[in-house]
């Protein structure tokens, strides 16, 4: 662990040079936290000041929703300590969180949208006379006072939520979180969903809390959000504070490091067969573009090639997956083998050759409490499918054995339902039954996502095999070391759109994140 | 938004009211008279109450469909337990009111334990209540007829001024509950609970004590729904409420309360039962057949369903350009 | 672990208890037996009762009569009850035969379907005796013995023309369920009745499903649209109470020799019928026969048994009016004045 504080003169003391420390509102003191086994957080130590916003920065999986979790009493941590304003505990509950002062904006909003912005801010600590009536209305100046002068909003408390838009929504879990905070506030990546200009007025709003005297901790992945409003930066990575002080000692490369910075080598990179390299495209996407998030984004995938697509969070990748694939409405052209595909349902591209394996395989392609053999085999048993008319008990037995000793998947007996595979073994079947015939074009979409090691490596085996075998894949991933290895070309998408492409000479972790983040070289 | 006449289904649904009064008025003059509006009102007294209790739990996203049961079950028990005399002379005493009344939320909080606890839709839950309760009252009166006379007669038939007591009544039960709704700490429960339930845990507040009181609530309502309906006709058959439940859910959807939970208020489903029971009475009125009511209802609660979103878009529209304004 | 798997057993718990709890409220009351294979118990045969449905007085009336004589006869009966669906009914008299019952006496929902039961009953050889509700078709039947709706409404109607003397009359006829042949024919009787009486004029008509609160709103809602109502006529006494106190808000209580009394006049002589005749409310019951009716469909049953056929397959029994003024001589002939 290694901490890169400034031994020079404290950076506080460039603001105030009469020497006092403004005080710390947040002290945490050696938290570690593991999950069955799985080391999340090791040994966490930062301190969030007083009228000062701490940002906390780090890639996913790095650790930083535990640690969210852990500070406002929804987790409890396994070893360390919480102090807030010096009342140390091992543990904080939500609700001793609360009486503490920490209030948090979560990245999933809990609001109602069929009540009033005021009552929203104040659910739960409702106003009331003395009969107990809810007298709403007294809390309207102070709800409107915090959301003009804390936030610049100008809303009507007596307005109800379902007519407001998102980043309007965003502000009022702000004003809900500023009712009940008196010592932090959290904010967890709070701009994920919000356009440019309500992202611009959300980190005023943010400035303005410091104001107000609050701690404040900023909990996101975008560099030029973290510099734009942060006064202190701790790293996270793997679990581990790996860099931690003042921001204005800290140039952004050097945080691009720290957050990216593990050993590469384990997996190596395989060069594109020169074969390919001269073969026509497979895929061809032509300017696709929908509503809201992806704009005219191109790109081209070689049979045999594995296009790896980087990016952060909300850059538009997955939906660009479902746009390809037909679950999405967008304009602009496909071509599989130089055959236009329009009008894309996932039966049509299947037909024409095309699958995807997509990102929450539990919610959108797993059947959790059927048989692993129905789950497999779901799909084929349309008369459209000439190649598997199972009709038989028997039959289907015989072909979902081969798969899995095909794929390697480990279980017991193929009757036990998807649940009780282990995570890595669920998405083997996943990606078995969109393999198993296989197509021309595959799509992964984050394809190890939450997966143990040994299991990521069997799956990086099986999709190094696809492209062997002349399949075009376009693989979506946010695991750096992985996108490095697999891939033989690297796009990366920025709000939506393209902003660049490497070929694996170019292949630097800090340039890639730097155009995810800013969509700039 | 202050000062402006709300466009809501409520007026909407005053609109309709006063054009349907006025069609049966061209056809039958003698419909606009005082006396059958009052008429009017109390043949709605039963449904209008229920919708009542009913908007209770559908603002909570649920529904129960034993209300007919319930009504059945607490006045057969009430009755019999309350009175003298004999099958087709039995002479009721005042205690009916408070012992059906007691039946009455003891079903309904028995419907709520249900779905608390078995987990299961409300739909499915209240689908076997029905036939519970219905079965209960049905062994207790061993399937005959009872005719009713005293206290309970008496009542329904009181009147207060120019106005039933029957009437009044629902005016002060459907003002009580719209204020409970709006100002008590428990009424914004329902309508937070309803209205987002993921929300509603994340702030600690309780899906299973408003639905206690939700359908708490609703068996009173069927409860007294139940002895107006049966001091009115003056018999008790155990079978009294068989078709009830779609009438009072209608009159609830046609208010303006959305079967999705967190949306609406009592206003609307008074005001739907009295809609109904103005175009049954007119369709009395114009000698038309009965079953052409049955049409009628379920054709206005399928309007009502496909004008819901185009009513909140248009609300929603003003509201955003007001939002955006301000 | 996975809460889906827990609905399924406790849903079916949750209906299995519903329909028991259902099925113990209606089905066999204490008074039958349902002893012993078809034979039932010694000299004794067992014979299958279907119901259209039970929660009505008129039923009530008829089961009495039932288990009054089928315990002089020597006969065990067993009672179904169909809560007014006709398929039930069916598949509760298709449950009678395979279990191989003497005989079956049915009160039939659906006039036109009861075809059915009658066919499958010929077919296993077993008695089948209609009651109270003619089948739209008795070409096959075996045995039917019901009232007679046409003449009852035709009496009825013949009270009103002879009670008017000429006097001015406006008259609120409800009908009962117009799917049913006593609720047409008990209409049609009526209506014929009246028609050649020109002082008498029918000012509105509804139907009530034979239910109560239907008929009260119906009675209201006339007296609304006629204030100089008159008259009233409802197919069954069920609707009476309701009747009443509608007229007593509209203070229409003017007694009989009053100029202002309203008529009124119904069909079944059940307890409600009889109470109200004696207390001069009621201008005309008529009583259907449901002793002789139960009698008749009981002897039936016994006779086909035992290989007899049956004199006359379908039998209407003449219903009997009576009033206030001849109460006296003919309380002792209607069913619901006895006990």
């Amino acid at each position: 662990m290694v901490t890169e504080a400034s031994t020079a003169a404290e950076p506080w003391q460039d603001d105030n040079p009469l020497g006092t420390p403004p005080p710390i509102a947040l002290r945490l003191r050696n938290i570690s936290k593991s999950f069955a086994g799985v080391t999340v957080l090791k040994d966490i130590s930062f301190e969030a000041k007083a009228g000062r916003v701490l940002a906390i920065m780090g890639e996913n999986g790095a650790g930083k929703s535990t640690l969210k979790n852990i500070m406002c009493g929804l987790l409890a941590p396994d070893e360390g300590s919480i102090s807030v304003a010096g009342d140390e505990r091992t543990q904080l509950t939500s609700a001793i969180a609360g009486q503490l002062g920490i209030a948090a904006v979560h990245q999933e909003l809990s609001l109602f949208s069929n009540l009033t912005i005021a009552e929203n801010m104040f659910v739960g600590m409702l106003p009331r006379d003395s009969a107990g009536n809810v007298r709403l209305k007294r809390v309207v100046p102070e709800a409107s006072r915090i959301l003009t002068e804390s936030l610049g909003e100008r809303l009507n408390p007596m307005f109800r939520v379902e007519h407001l838009s998102l980043g309007q929504r965003q502000m009022v879990e702000v004003a809900k979180a500023l009712v009940r905070a008196r010592t932090v506030i959290i904010f967890d990546e709070p701009t994920t969903s919000l356009s440019l200009s309500e992202r611009a007025r959300l980190l005023d709003a943010v400035k303005r809390v410091r104001e107000s005297g609050l701690a404040v901790i900023y909990i996101s992945h975008f560099l030029e959000e973290v510099y734009a409003v942060s006064d202190d930066i701790v790293v996270l990575r793997d679990g581990l504070v790996v860099a931690g002080g003042a921001i204005a000692q800290m140039p952004r490369s050097a945080v691009e490091r720290h957050m990216v910075g593990r050993e590469l080598g384990s997996l190596e990179h395989l060069p594109l067969p020169a074969s390919v390299q001269s073969s026509p495209p497979l895929l061809e996407v032509d300017r696709l573009s929908d509503q809201d998030l992806l704009r005219d984004v191109s790109l081209s995938v070689r049979p045999g090639e594995i296009l790896g697509l980087g990016g952060l969070l909300g850059a538009g990748r997955s939906e660009l997956a479902q746009g390809l694939i037909g679950l999405r409405k967008v304009t602009g052209s496909v071509k599989v083998d130089g055959k236009p595909l329009d009008r894309r349902t996932p039966q049509t591209a299947r037909r024409a050759g095309m699958v995807m394996v997509s990102e929450d395989r539990r919610s959108e392609q797993a059947f959790l409490d059927r048989p692993v053999r129905e789950n497999l085999l779901v799909g084929h048993y349309g008369p459209a499918d000439k190649r598997f008319r199972l009709l038989s008990r028997v039959r289907e037995r015989i072909a979902s054995s081969r798969m899995i000793k095909k794929f390697g998947v480990r279980l017991a007996d193929q009757e036990q339902d998807l649940l009780s595979l282990s995570g890595g073994n669920q998405q083997k079947v996943i990606i078995a039954r969109w393999l198993d015939e296989k197509p021309r074009v595959c799509i992964l979409d984050e394809p190890t996502k939450g997966i143990d090691v040994g299991a990521k490596a069997e799956i990086h085996r099986l999709i190094r095999e696809l492209a062997e075998d002349g399949v075009a894949v376009l693989l979506v991933s946010s695991d750096m070391p992985e996108l490095l290895a697999l891939s033989h070309r690297i796009v990366v998408m920025h709000k939506g759109r393209n902003v660049g492409e490497l070929t694996p000479e170019e292949y630097q972790p800090d340039l890639i994140l730097r155009l995810a983040s800013t969509g700039a070289r | 938004m202050k000062g402006k006449l709300q466009i809501n289904s409520s007026t909407v649904l005053v609109l309709f009211l006063v054009v349907v009064v006025i069609g049966f008025y061209l056809a039958q003059p003698t419909f606009l008279s005082f006396s059958n509006m009052n008429n009017i009102l109390i043949q709605a007294a039963a449904a209008a109450i229920a919708a009542v209790g009913m908007t209770f739990v559908v603002l909570l996203a649920d529904i129960d469909l034993s209300v007919g049961s319930i009504m059945s079950l607490s006045t057969v028990v009430a009755v019999s337990l309350t009175s003298t005399g004999s099958q087709f002379d039995t002479t009721t005493s005042v205690w009916v009111v408070p012992v059906a009344l007691l039946v009455g939320v003891l079903c309904g909080l028995a419907n709520a334990f249900l779905i608390n606890r078995l987990k299961l839709n409300s739909l499915i839950v209240t689908l076997g209540t029905t036939s519970v309760f219905l079965g209960a009252a049905l062994t207790i009166t061993q399937a005959g007829t009872l005719v009713l006379s005293g206290a309970l007669t008496d009542l329904v038939a009181l009147r207060v001024g120019a106005v039933n007591l029957v009437v009044l009544v629902v005016l002060v039960l459907a003002a009580a509950a719209g204020l409970f709704l709006k100002y008590r700490p428990n009424g914004r429960l329902i309508y937070a609970v309803g209205g987002d339930l993921r929300s509603a845990h994340e702030s600690g507040l309780s899906q299973a004590k408003a639905r206690y009181l939700g359908f708490g609530f609703l068996g009173a309502c069927s409860a007294i729904a139940g002895l107006i309906t049966v001091g009115q006709v003056s018999t008790i058959e155990a079978n009294l409420g068989a078709d009830f439940a779609f009438t009072v859910i209608t009159a609830v959807v046609i208010g303006g309360t959305s079967l999705f939970g967190g949306r609406g208020g009592v206003l609307g489903s008074v005001l739907g039962a009295v809609l109904l029971a103005t175009i049954g009475s007119g369709l009395n009125a114009i000698n038309a057949s009965p079953y052409v009511y049955d049409v009628v209802r379920g054709t206005i609660l399928i309007l009502a369903v496909l004008a819901d979103p185009i009513i909140s878009r248009v609300t929603s529209r003003r509201a955003l350009l007001a939002a955006r304004h301000a | 672990m996975k809460p889906t798997h827990l609905h399924l057993p406790i849903g079916v718990a949750v209906a299995v208890l519903a329909l028991t709890a259902s099925a113990c409220g209606t089905t066999a009351s204490p008074g039958s037996s349902s002893s012993g294979g078809s034979g039932g118990t010694s000299g004794t045969i067992k014979v299958g009762v279907a119901f259209d449905k039970m929660d009505d007085s008129f039923r009530v009336g008829e089961k009495k009569y039932l288990d009054q004589y089928a315990k002089q006869m020597g006969i065990d009966l067993v009672y179904q009850d169909a809560q007014s669906d006709a398929q039930k009914q069916s598949s509760q008299v298709q449950s009678f035969i395979s279990q191989k019952v003497a005989g079956i006496i049915e009160i039939p929902w659906d006039t036109q379907a009861v075809a059915a039961d009658i066919s499958a009953a010929k077919a296993a050889n077993i008695p089948l005796a209609i009651m109270d509700q003619q089948p739209s078709d008795t070409s096959s039947v075996y045995f039917y013995v019901g009232g007679d709706p046409s003449s009852d409404g035709k009496m009825a109607g013949d009270y009103l023309v002879k009670s008017a003397a000429g006097k001015p009359i406006k008259v609120l006829e409800l009908q009962g369920s117009l799917n049913n042949v006593n609720g047409i024919e008990r209409s049609k009787g009526f209506e014929d009745a009246v028609a050649s009486a020109s002082n008498i004029s029918i000012v509105a008509k509804a139907p009530t499903d034979w239910k109560a609160d239907k008929a009260l709103a119906a009675t209201q809602n006339a007296l609304q649209s006629n204030p100089d109502l008159n008259a009233v006529y409802a197919p069954w006494t069920g609707a009476l109470p309701g009747i009443y106190s509608s007229l007593k808000a509209a203070g229409k209580t003017a007694a009989v020799a009053d100029p202002n009394h309203v008529y009124t006049m119904s069909i079944n002589g059940d307890q409600i019928g009889c109470k109200y005749v004696t207390s001069g409310d009621l201008g005309v019951d008529v009583a259907t026969p449901v002793e002789e009716m139960a009698k008749q469909a009981l002897q039936a049953v016994k006779d086909g048994a035992a290989g007899k056929a049956p004199v006359q397959n379908v039998v209407e029994l003449p219903g009997l009016a009576y009033t206030p003024a001849d109460l006296a001589e003919n309380r002792s002939k209607v069913w619901g004045c006895q006990g």
